[in-house]
């Protein structure tokens, strides 16, 4: 069904994989927020991919008479790949980067209380 | 029957009743004496205890209880013999046994030993406290197999009326409770030891240990009328025991022959066995007379 | 009507503003702050008001297109509830947050304002990426708003939430991107349509995905680590802020979702996920030291609960409404628990004794929002429950009941022994007490208030004007804490003559069960209130919860639904819960009393259900019910209402609660209280026909069972009764064992044993109520229980004696009194009934009683008075009419028995037929097995009494008083009073005899199920590592598992 975007979708997989072994196995905490951002990364490929159709074109309305032309708008839509996606990974980034900010904040200020980045060391609060 | 000649005829048994129980304890003072190798008081030293005690010039009390408990003794006694048929057939001696059946009396059997409890206790005096409270254990342990006893025979004469039940008895000796129950008949003969408290049971008035124990404090016209309280309630006992396990009677002199033979049981007994402790007074009704108390029940309730 | 629109609006511009409104001052900011959210609650309760009235749900087409091409949100009821509590919610935590300096400046006004848009966008929005969204601006906005205030605890707690939520998100979006990939929509509703018309190959591992996302999001097991620890780190005013927004929101997002599952294999693990988070949380909850970690794992255990009702809302088996009583409870309640532990402060349970005790109204609050939480009426979670069981019950799922009510047992466990804390150490602690500002306490005040909106369904479930009027009038006594106590006593006497002079002669009749035991209440509450004039009301609130008490015992008795009776009975739990917890030492047995009852309460319900499942609906329609459903329905009634009898067994509340309750209600607990479940017994256990349990090809009918256990009881408090060395005790122990003879008479299921029964209620009230009244009386004055520290005061309180002599002659049964009447009927009716061992079983334990009954009246009134009680007083006045009062009933009953037993005897025979009672003359009362005549053997006793009295007075000397030292003692001189009195161990010796039964097996038992479930919890608690990458962990092993199981099938 994926014609032509395996390659992107198995790349963004294999980034998502990366970015959550990163958080799950590295201990350091910058580390960590790497590997978010990795998987972030990773995740709006897959999005931008699984909109993708080979040849087609960029789902951008260049000529204004278009507007006008519902007829040929209708034929040309069939020809672009699907713009929903491509919004939403612009989302997902601007989001994706205020989530990485609060994080770096995080831990400048968990670095702060401690003067360590190691993970096993912010765990008091348990059971 | 008209209810003051009734009222008469009960007048007389309660005074021939105390008579016989003073009598009877003196006998047994008399037997035991002897069995020890002493010569013992004459069999009519009840009586000389009672009039002496009567005339005493002075008597000492410690309050409205233990006023009352004399009372509270003989009144027990002599209800209890009230509520008994000694002779069942004979409207003078069927007493008011219309008041209530078995329940009752066995109820009423505490009344005079509760009410005494309390005036004993009233003396403050500690040897009566205890004496109450050994009394009032061996008392609870022993009605375990007297209870299922009664049981059995209310259950197979399918009425508490004692009346109903020694009417269930007639018929020859092999129709007495005793032998058509005889695992009833031991349970209830068992317990009665422990009713009667001589020897093993007899840790109430302890000599040795708690001298008196409840009347120690009692004194002249107070101990007098306990006397007489105690002796009609023996005799009682002896007539309701007649009546659930020997057929009842149909005569005074059949009452006087059985109710004997019911007593020296006890006396029997009385003379060998050394005094128990109290928990092994307790223990001991719990145990064997129970297990024949259950079985009887058991049997009534298989052959039903 | 104001566009649904500005609900997002409107606070999302204001957060963008605020920083430029601050230049004007912090006043501005708060103002403006405020104002929003005002704005916000008139708006949404405006559309809530309209949409109620019958207007059309509001759609909101973003940018002009309609779904699924454009962005829709939608305004119906569900919304509208969720978004006014938002906003209200909201808005008290920017009060009760206005004092701290960091979350309200101006950087935490903005995120506080970002989380309700972040809330209302997500409850009100049907597009599923912009779900996403405002998942992620909730998410930042309560990542950055834990840290304030909090540093340490809320940076490690925080950002251990932060790192599971974002994997979370990393699932969510994942899953968002595959369902549209797969269906082409982003529209919830043309998804599920298009997701339905065709599972799709691979549909069900993205679905998995969404689901595990929501799991953490929703804060779900296992996943709900982080969001314990962010309820322990964090401030919990912003908890209280999250559970009224967020947590709401991503809720209702996930029931939104549910019509996505449907069809899919993941409904089945959505159900087991919510109700596994229910039973686990609620367990570890019970092993938890502190506070807010606690409400940690109770919010947990609420969502679960949510969610596992999710799939049955679908299905149409659970109405959604029922789902929004349970979520409007929990977030009032537990904001209101969260602001409570905020102004407390204390991090620590153990920190909490005394807690409040001089703030009358705080401490009230907590109490109302505890039992909110823990689902009891007549708060809404207890008709969300009711309702939602209902469901479950009709659409037949035995087991989930059966897991939700042991779930719901483990949360009374940690509610109340949280109270317990709170009620232990009467006396104010020692430190200085801040003084509060009104802001902080507006949020508790107003969410208990509005908790109380369940009184609306009280009010159609009783039907009863009586009972509410005197709850309601229990209500204002209880705000009206300025009122002297024995004003509010004679208050409470007032109300109680006032209801019963009203129901007289309709409700209040003899010849009717109801109307017996509603004499019973109405009596026993007469004369406890009148001995209240002469005793200090134990708290403050005391007289109020007591009538709140009497009037929801009035609804229980009137009723005639299955809800009105439930409703009666647990309103009677909790409101004898606080009366019992509220003398000195009251806290630990009233936790025990409270636990023991949860779980008798929900026995009963279980039993309830049953009958609800086969549609029945009213108390008398419990007759219809037949086969398996009447033996099950009956058997958990049954053994419900044992527990709450305190039968044998189960006992082992029963005596700590009515010793250490305060003086006052004891005789209440006893002769009224312990009633309550024979009429539960005799209404709702007795009218199902239990049919017989074939066993190995025989027959055999369940009442033996029963009978058994009301025997044992019977015996075996009696026997522990003797052994005890405090009054109260003593007679606790007697109490239970009093109601084990009436479970045994009703148990025989004969007229005579039901007329035995019946009886025995009536003159157990009576002689009970008189004994623990006297003994109150005593104890004001001597000032112990204990027996050994009493002793001759028959000299001082002649008349307190005289009420326990006939008090202990009634309970004994020795003739003449009212008592022998009660024990003749019983052994009649178990000899009919054939059952021989019981009757003399029962012959016994009735002697042991004698023990007891002497030792009580001996150590205390009888024997040497002690030097320092040579001035003791009478008891107040008002206490001994209160026992006169009963003495009165008690003489009457000893002379004319039929004046009871014929009204008995007519109410048994509509049940049963008439019974072989019968009366011959005047006063002989005939059964099949014998007789006996009361006035007779009055008139015999009396008659010999005095004349043997008159002999005495006048034969021999006049007797001499002589002083209580004047005794025979072998001619020395008497020790001190103190050392003559023999009243310690007084039976030692049958103590000795008994040893081999008196192990405590029972109490053994059950400490070891506490102990067992301790230990579990304890273990299973420490699942949670604290290690941040530990959770993260648990998502992909939960990913792993699902798909495991999920794809499997």
């Amino acid at each position: 069904m994926m014609a032509g975007n395996e390659l992107y979708v198995a790349t963004a997989l294999g980034l998502i994989f990366i970015g959550l072994a990163t958080v799950t196995i590295k201990r350091n905490l910058i580390k960590m927020v790497i590997g978010f951002s990795v998987a972030d990364t990773g995740v709006n490929l897959l999005i931008v991919a699984l909109g993708w159709f080979p040849n087609r074109t960029a789902p951008i309305i260049d000529d204004p008479s278009l507007l006008s032309d519902r007829a040929t708008l209708a034929v040309r839509s069939a020809a672009i790949v699907d713009p929903v996606p491509q919004a939403l990974v612009l989302t997902a980034i601007v989001i994706g980067v205020g989530v990485t900010a609060l994080m770096l904040a995080y831990v400048i200020r968990l670095y702060a209380t401690e003067g360590s980045l190691d993970v096993s060391r912010f765990g008091r609060m348990k059971w | 029957m008209s209810f003051p000649l009734k009222l008469m005829w009960s007048v007389i048994g309660i005074l021939v009743a105390i008579a016989y129980g003073l009598l009877i304890s003196g006998i047994i003072r008399k037997v035991m004496a002897r069995i020890q190798g002493r010569i013992g008081p004459p069999v009519y030293q009840g009586f000389i205890d009672l009039g002496k005690l009567l005339v005493l010039r002075t008597a000492t009390h410690h309050g409205v209880m233990f006023y009352l408990a004399p009372i509270f003794r003989a009144a027990g006694g002599i209800g209890l013999y009230l509520l008994i048929p000694v002779v069942v057939g004979v409207p003078a001696l069927e007493n008011f046994s219309f008041t209530g059946d078995l329940l009752l009396v066995m109820y009423f059997m505490f009344f005079g030993s509760l009410g005494m409890a309390l005036g004993a206790a009233e003396s403050g005096h500690p040897h009566s406290s205890i004496g109450i409270s050994r009394g009032l254990s061996q008392m609870t342990a022993f009605e375990l197999p007297f209870a299922l006893a009664v049981v059995a025979l209310a259950a197979s004469a399918g009425s508490f009326s004692i009346s109903d039940i020694v009417m269930a008895q007639q018929g020859g000796i092999l129709h007495w409770n005793l032998f058509t129950h005889p695992l009833a008949a031991i349970a209830a003969f068992l317990a009665f030891l422990g009713m009667n408290m001589y020897a093993p049971f007899n840790i109430v008035g302890a000599p040795q240990e708690i001298p008196a124990g409840p009347p120690t404090e009692f004194n002249s016209s107070f101990l007098s009328l306990m006397m007489a309280g105690r002796s009609i309630f023996a005799v009682a006992k002896m007539v309701l025991f007649m009546d659930l396990f020997l057929g009842g009677a149909t005569n005074l002199l059949e009452v006087l022959v059985k109710t004997f033979l019911i007593y020296f049981w006890s006396v029997f007994v009385g003379a060998v066995f050394p005094r128990f402790r109290t928990e092994q007074s307790i223990r001991f009704f719990l145990g064997w007379p129970t297990v024949a108390g259950v079985a009887a029940v058991l049997l009534v309730m298989l052959n039903r | 009507m104001v566009s649904p629109m500005l609900l997002i609006a409107v606070p999302l511009a204001v957060a963008f503003l605020l920083p430029v409104i601050d230049h004007l001052g912090r006043t501005a900011t708060r103002v403006v702050h405020l104002a929003t959210l005002a704005f916000g609650i008139v708006v949404a309760g405006d559309w809530l008001y309209r949409l109620a009235g019958g207007a059309a749900t509001a759609e909101i087409l973003t940018g002009g297109w309609p779904p699924p091409f454009g962005i829709n949100l939608r305004l119906g009821t569900a919304e509208a509830v969720l978004v006014l509590l938002a906003y209200l919610t909201a808005f008290v935590a920017a009060l009760y947050l206005a004092d701290r300096e960091e979350e309200s400046n101006v950087r935490g006004t903005v995120i506080q304002t970002v989380l309700v848009v972040g809330a209302i966008g997500l409850i009100m929005t049907r597009d599923l990426f912009n779900t996403f969204v405002f998942l992620e601006i909730s998410g930042i906005g309560t990542y950055a708003l834990v840290v304030f205030g909090r540093e340490k605890s809320g940076l490690e707690a925080g950002f251990k939430y932060m790192v599971l939520g974002s994997v979370a998100s990393i699932f969510v979006l994942l899953g968002v991107a595959f369902l549209y990939k797969l269906t082409g929509t982003l529209n919830l509703d043309d998804m599920a349509g298009k997701l339905s018309q065709a599972m799709v190959a691979g549909s069900g591992l993205i679905l998995l995905l969404l689901l595990v996302g929501m799991i953490a999001e929703l804060k779900l097991f296992p996943l709900n680590g982080p969001a314990i620890d962010l309820y322990d780190g964090a401030e919990p005013g912003v908890m209280a802020l999250l559970v009224g927004t967020t947590v709401n929101a991503v809720f209702y997002t996930f029931a939104k979702m549910t019509a996505l599952y449907e069809g899919s294999q993941w409904v089945e693990a959505i159900t087991v996920v919510g109700m596994l988070t229910f039973v686990i949380a609620n367990l570890f909850a019970i092993r938890q030291k502190k506070v807010r970690r606690m409400l940690g794992y109770s919010s947990s255990a609420q969502l679960g609960l949510l969610v596992f009702l999710l799939p049955f809302v679908r299905s149409g088996e659970i109405l959604a409404s029922t789902v929004g009583l349970l979520v409007v409870n929990h977030t009032l309640a537990k904001a209101a628990l969260l602001w409570l532990a905020g102004i407390e402060g204390n991090e620590e349970l153990d920190g909490w004794r005394g807690a409040f005790a001089t703030r009358p109204l705080l401490r009230v609050g907590l109490v109302v929002a505890v039992l909110a939480m823990v689902g009891l009426p007549p708060f809404p979670g207890f008709w969300g429950k009711w309702h939602a069981l209902v469901g479950l019950a009709r659409g037949g799922h035995p087991w989930w009941i059966t897991i939700l009510l042991l779930g719901s047992l483990l949360e009374f466990v940690y509610y109340f022994g949280w109270l317990r804390r709170v009620f232990d150490g009467i006396q104010e602690r020692a430190e200085a007490l801040r003084p509060l500002k009104w802001t902080e306490v507006a949020g508790v005040v107003g969410f208990t208030v509005l908790l109380f909106f369940g009184v609306r369904m009280l009010g159609e479930a009783w039907g009863s004007v009586a009972a509410l009027a005197l709850a309601a009038v229990g209500v204002v006594l209880v705000l009206a804490s300025v009122i002297p106590g024995r004003m509010q006593a004679a208050v409470v006497l007032l109300a109680v003559a006032a209801t019963a002079w009203r129901l007289w002669g309709t409700q209040l009749v003899l010849s009717d069960f109801r109307g017996l035991i509603l004499t019973v209440v109405l009596f026993g509450a007469m004369v406890v209130s009148l001995a209240g004039l002469g005793l200090p009301a134990p708290r403050k609130s005391y007289w109020g919860v007591f009538l709140i008490l009497v009037g929801s015992i009035v609804a229980m008795i009137e009723t005639t639904s299955l809800l009105g009776f439930f409703a009666g009975w647990e309103i009677m739990t909790w409101s004898s819960y606080l009366l019992v917890s509220s003398s000195q030492k009251g806290s630990r047995p009233a936790f025990l009393y409270m636990v023991f009852s949860g779980g008798a309460g929900f026995l009963v319900l279980g039993g309830l259900m049953v009958a609800l499942g086969g549609g029945v609906q009213t108390l008398a329609g419990l007759t219809t019910l037949t086969g398996a459903a009447a033996l099950s329905a009956w058997a958990l009634l049954a053994a419900g209402f044992a527990v709450k009898a305190a039968a044998w067994g189960a006992h082992i509340w029963a005596p700590d609660a009515y010793a250490e309750s305060p003086d006052l209600f004891t005789p209440f607990l006893s002769g009224v209280i312990s009633k309550l479940p024979i009429f539960g017994l005799g209404v709702v256990a007795a009218a199902i026909a239990a049919p017989a349990i074939s066993y190995l090809g025989r027959a055999f009918d369940p009442t033996h069972i029963l009978a058994w256990v009301g025997g044992l009881t019977a015996f075996g408090m009696t026997l522990l009764a003797v052994f005890q060395e405090d009054a109260k005790r003593l007679l606790a122990y007697s109490s239970v064992g009093q109601v084990g003879y009436i479970i045994l008479g009703l148990a025989v299921m004969s007229p005579l044993g039901w007329t035995a029964a019946l009886y025995h209620v009536v003159n157990h009230l009576l002689f009970k109520g008189l004994l623990f009244l006297a003994v109150a009386g005593v104890i004001y004055r001597v000032g112990s229980r204990q027996f050994s520290s009493m002793g001759g005061l028959i000299k001082r309180m002649p008349f307190s004696f005289v009420s326990v002599l006939i008090g202990i002659i009634a309970l004994a049964g020795v003739p003449p009194l009212s008592g022998f009447a009660g024990k003749w009927l019983l052994y009649e009716a178990l000899m009919e009934r054939g059952w021989l061992l019981l009757t003399a079983f029962m012959m016994f334990s009735s002697v042991i009683a004698f023990l007891y009954c002497f030792r009580l009246i001996h150590s205390i009134f009888l024997g040497q008075l002690k030097t320092v009680h040579r001035d003791v007083r009478e008891a107040p006045w008002p206490l001994i009419t209160a026992q006169y009062l009963l003495v009165i009933p008690i003489l009457v009953l000893s002379v004319r028995p039929r004046w009871l037993l014929d009204p008995l005897q007519r109410l048994v025979a509509d049940r049963f037929g008439s019974s072989t009672l019968q009366a011959v003359g005047d006063n002989t009362l005939v059964s099949s097995f014998g007789y006996f005549n009361a006035i007779a053997i009055l008139v015999l006793v009396i008659v010999l009494f005095v004349g043997l009295l008159i002999f005495l007075l006048t034969a021999g000397p006049r007797a001499k008083k002589v002083g209580p030292l004047d005794i025979v003692y072998a001619g020395e001189v008497p020790p001190p009073p103190e050392e003559l009195h023999y009243a310690w161990a007084f039976f030692r010796p049958y103590q000795r005899a008994f040893q081999p039964v008196l192990r405590g097996a029972v109490s053994a038992f059950w400490r070891d199920v506490a102990d067992v479930s301790e230990a579990i919890a304890d273990a299973g608690r420490r699942f949670y590592t604290g290690n941040a990458q530990t959770y993260v962990l648990y998502a992909f092993l939960l990913v792993l598992a699902l798909a495991g199981i999920g794809l499997a099938r």
